[in-house]
């Protein structure tokens, strides 16, 4: 019999979770843009010219997002739709996972153009971080995420211990 | 008292686990529950808690709401609720399901989730040993 985990990670692994976890990712990039730039629902609501409860609606996950729903949010928060798709054998891992990791001065980290952006919005010192990381591209409104070799992310997660997050959900609920 | 910290999902930031007290495990029985009944939901709301483990903070409310008391919820927009509280930072425990409730009922299965939440913290600060099953 499987155990909770190994179910869950059946359940992970289906195509109905890809689409879940798409409209997840956007929903997460487009708070945080709008985080960053102090836009409220009701002010996204008004440039895109719906009730704020259509604002609700969406980020619910209930609705199958088009393609021109997302770029008119994008511009309506004065960002741009991008999309990228992952090639196989590489796994996004949240950049708030990252911080600290990465810094094994044993190896190099590879940057493309993209990741110059990611460090200008989310750290300076990212610039200094060497790790055997290959960055290979950047997803979505905010480039929150950075994608790595498989391998790489196991690795990551085995060694818990280096991971610092900066702030959690506990953190800020314990803030408020 | 036994008590065991079943794993749903081991994320990059959280490790997510089911809490069991004598053998008895309300959030693993309510995922089965769901998978067995309403699969589909079920796949939305798993999606959900490995979104939340990969990440500090999640901002979606909701997906992943503060409940108030130190509870947390993962929902799903068609009535799934799992009940859970953080251990630390990197662990959160889910310890209670229920369907979306009227507003009479959300009382009572916040409580629900807080009387396990309640036993595993006086548990733990009384000495008892803490077991992680896989």
């Amino acid at each position: 019999m499987k155990s909770l985990q190994e179910r869950v990670n059946d359940a992970l692994n289906s195509t109905e979770a890809e689409i879940e976890r798409a409209k997840i990712e956007f929903t997460e990039e487009l708070l945080e843009q709008m985080e960053v730039q102090g836009i409220s629902r009701t002010e996204l609501a008004k440039s895109l010219g719906v009730k704020p409860a259509r604002v609700t609606t969406l980020l619910r996950g209930t609705n199958n997002f088009t393609l021109e729903t997302m770029v008119r949010i994008c511009r309506a928060i004065g960002a741009k739709y991008k999309h990228y798709i992952q090639s196989p054998g590489l796994v996004t891992v949240s950049y708030d996972a990252l911080v600290g990791s990465l810094l094994t001065p044993s190896s190099k980290i590879f940057a493309s153009a993209s990741i110059l952006d990611f460090n200008t919005l989310k750290t300076p010192n990212l610039q200094t971080i060497y790790g055997n990381w290959t960055v290979d591209a950047y997803c979505g409104l905010t480039s929150n995420a950075l994608t790595l070799p498989a391998g790489g992310h196991t690795d990551l997660i085995e060694s818990g211990k280096r991971i610092e997050v900066p702030k959690t959900d506990a953190d800020l609920a314990l803030a408020a | 008292m036994e008590i065991g910290l079943r794993t749903i999902y081991k994320g990059s930031v959280k490790h997510v686990v089911a809490l069991e007290i004598d053998g008895k495990c309300p959030a693993s029985d309510y995922l089965s529950e769901a998978e067995e009944k309403k699969n589909a939901e079920y796949r939305r709301l798993v999606v959900r808690i490995e979104s939340v483990a990969n990440k500090a903070h999640f901002r979606n409310p909701e997906i992943f709401n503060v409940e108030g008391d130190g509870l947390y919820a993962f929902k799903t927009s068609r009535g799934l609720r799992l009940y859970a509280f953080y251990d630390k930072n990197q662990l959160l425990i889910a310890c209670y399901g229920a369907d979306k409730p009227k507003k009479k009922q959300q009382q009572k299965d916040l409580q629900q989730a807080k009387t396990w939440m309640d036993r595993y913290f006086n548990a733990k600060k009384s000495g008892e040993s803490i077991q992680i099953i896989s």
